[in-house]
């Protein structure tokens, strides 16, 4: 447990500059597009008050509320909004490759290290698999706690007659990509999160079949996800997007739920096993 | 112990922040309603919901599907996609009860108006049409009809399966209804041809039980299209009720915004035309057929605009005409949704009409039967919660 600690804490400080670097960038694009639109919205308001000669209860009564989802759609603030959560999610994908391939480059290669060190192999799998996680949900709670900020800059700046102040849960609700970032309802969250990891999971294998058989490796990989692509299709064969399906949605859930352990448990063994037997120094 | 501080302040923010987040959303949820009896016999709404829209002023939508029993209420955007999938309806079907009783016959088979049930057994009429297209317009197309039956004594079943060609142009088939007759099963089909317009076609098909053969039996509607041209509409809707044992199919075929009634007798296959001398302005109606009559639903019939209703019913066998039910007090105006069940109408009103209430008649009696309304369990808000809730479907199980 120790070594596996000291080896996570290890992958943590390495990318950390990188993370909070997104945090800050998330920060300050998000709450810097509620400002924006905000301020669009009043002066828009003003505007119409303006040249229709309205009161503000008029121009509620003609436009109805403006809620904090509204700003996403004020000129260009959903890029500003939306644009840092795609920019972490590309990085993060980006470095769950590269946090294997950088252990091995440069010329006193960090990989010799980490391979030679007296613990088991499996410490340094799930220190490395642990680190990806640790950011994403990093970055899911930073997103939870920044709406509560949101909210309270867009009630500062608008008028309380035109401005309706709505929960968090029913703003991450609202069909965005929050929604599938942070999903309504635990189960979910348990299932989408689930289904991420399977994928990091079969990620690392095929970045581990590389590593151990180099050029023959990418042969490997693409058998691998054939295979995979047959036991995905599994559903399908089943019928699970048809009304009179021969399989009740139960079994067909039952059965999903089964491939995913397969695929992350085999993944998971086959990728132990290249690491502990085939990668050498 | 510092070393450790990014990956220790990470690890508990994560935590504390979406666990936080996840205890609070789980006590977000919205009112729960129940149906409750204000008069009459209870047993009128076992196993039946009412379906609304909850209206919230602080939520981001405003709108929440919620269906809502004697129990309580089911709000289905509120379930995870795989608890969605798993409980559709509120209420127990008889397509669960099916399930539950006959798992591996029920496979595949979800058209309620498929099936024929009697004590000894549970028989299943599915018809399909493929969907590989040819470029020769006057070729045929192949479509399936699979019948399965299982003996509910023996505890075995019997699969039927023949192809049957069609013209090129139906889009679809739909069962409609089945009967048994002389240990036939005799199914009435709509074909739907869409290439041109949108024509629905009327078929029997027989399946004799013993031989197991099969016959298709084009009904000619007299005066009614049977093939589409171009622009052409003409819609059929069977009057009869889902799973009800009939040996008269009533068809109202809407064609050019004119509407005809026919009498098909499920024994021999004649259509006949329904003429109602004198009342033809019936078929302007909502038109339900249960046993030997139809009953048609007459909204608005108190000298005042919008108000009231009546239900007149037809005999098949005498000829006669009755007006079974006529209520002034109610306002069937647009808003308002019905459903009939047996010889019974369930009739509920949109926005919060007068009170989101429940009225169950017997058509039969022309007495009121079950007054029931639509009330939220939490004292709190109760008035404003009821406000909320605007009612608009009745499931009486029927589909």
């Amino acid at each position: 447990m120790r070594a596996f600690v000291k080896l996570l804490n290890f992958e943590m400080n390495r990318f950390a500059k990188i993370y909070i670097g997104l945090m800050v960038l998330t920060v300050a694009l998000q709450l810097a597009a509620v400002t924006i639109g905000a301020n669009h919205w009043l002066d828009s308001a003003n505007e119409a008050m303006r040249v229709n000669q309205w009161t503000l209860e008029q121009y509620h009564n003609m436009t109805g509320y403006i809620q904090l989802n509204s700003m996403m759609y004020a000129r260009y603030n959903g890029l500003l909004y939306f644009g840092p959560i795609f920019l972490s999610i590309t990085v993060l994908l980006i470095y769950s490759c590269f946090i294997w391939y950088r252990d091995w480059r440069g010329k006193n290669t960090v990989v010799y290290r980490l391979l030679t060190l007296p613990s088991n192999r499996a410490n340094l799998y799930f220190a490395k698999l642990v680190t990806i996680l640790l950011f994403v949900f990093g970055l899911v709670a930073l997103q939870i706690i920044l709406v509560p900020l949101e909210r309270l800059i867009a009630q500062s700046i608008l008028p309380a007659e035109l401005y309706r102040n709505i929960s968090v849960f029913d703003f991450l609700k609202y069909p965005t990509v929050l929604k599938v970032l942070v999903p309504p309802y635990f189960s979910e969250f348990v299932l989408y999160y689930g289904l991420g990891i399977t994928g990091l999971i079969v990620l690392f294998t095929a970045i581990l079949m590389e590593r151990s058989y180099r050029l023959k490796g990418i042969g490997l990989i693409v058998l691998y996800l054939a295979v995979l692509a047959g036991l995905a299709s599994v559903p399908y064969l089943m019928g699970y997007n048809r009304y009179d399906s021969y399989f009740y949605p139960g079994e067909i859930i039952g059965a999903c739920l089964g491939l995913i352990v397969i695929i992350a448990g085999g993944s998971l063994w086959y990728s132990l096993y290249l690491l502990r037997k085939k990668i050498s120094v | 112990m510092r070393k450790y501080m990014v990956t220790a302040v990470l690890l508990v923010f994560a935590v504390v922040t979406i666990g936080t987040y996840y205890a609070q959303a789980s006590q977000e949820t919205p009112p729960n309603y129940k149906l409750t009896m204000v008069q009459g016999d209870a047993s009128l709404v076992e196993g039946i919901a009412v379906y609304g829209n909850y209206v919230s002023k602080d939520s981001t939508f405003g709108i929440e599907r919620a269906y809502i029993t004697t129990n309580g209420t089911d709000y289905p955007d509120e379930k995870s996609a795989i608890s969605q999938s798993l409980n559709r309806r509120p209420m127990k079907t008889q397509l669960d009860r099916w399930i539950e009783e006959h798992r591996q016959f029920m496979r595949g088979k979800t058209n309620t108006s498929g099936f024929y049930e009697n004590e000894e057994m549970l028989a299943y009429v599915n018809a399909t049409v493929d969907t590989k297209r040819s470029n020769d317009p006057s070729a045929k197309r192949n479509a399936k009809l699979s019948i399965s039956l299982l003996n509910k004594q023996k505890n075995n079943t019997l699969e039927i399966t023949s192809d049957i060609n069609v013209d090129h142009d139906i889009s679809d088939m739909y069962v409609q209804n089945v009967q048994l007759v002389n240990q036939q099963l005799v199914a009435m089909v709509f074909l739907n041809h869409s290439a041109k317009g949108y024509v629905s076609e009327p078929q029997i098909i027989r399946v004799n039980l013993t031989t197991k053969e099969i016959t298709n039996e084009p009904l000619t509607l007299p005066g009614a299209k049977s093939v589409a041209a171009n622009g052409d509409n003409q819609f059929v809707r069977l009057a009869n009720q889902n799973l009800d044992h009939t040996d008269q199919w009533i068809l109202s075929v809407s064609k050019d915004n004119h509407k005809k009634a026919y009498q098909v007798d499920v024994k021999t296959g004649q259509i006949s035309p329904l003429t109602f001398q004198g009342h033809e302005m019936l078929l302007n109606n909502i038109m339900n057929a249960y046993g030997q009559k139809i009953y048609f639903l007459q909204k608005a019939v108190s000298s005042k605009e919008n108000i009231g209703f009546a239900v007149v019913s037809y005999d098949l066998v005498s000829k006669e005409y009755e007006t079974t039910l006529k209520n002034t007090n109610i306002d069937l105006s647009e808003n308002i949704t019905y459903a009939f069940k047996q010889d019974h109408l369930y009739i509920m009103g949109y926005k919060n009409f007068k009170g989101n209430r429940l009225y169950v008649f017997n058509l039969t009696s022309g007495n009121l039967e079950y007054e029931g309304k639509v009330v939220s369990t939490e004292a709190a808000n109760q008035a404003e919660d009821e406000a909320n809730m605007d009612l608009d479907f009745i499931d009486l199980d029927q589909f």
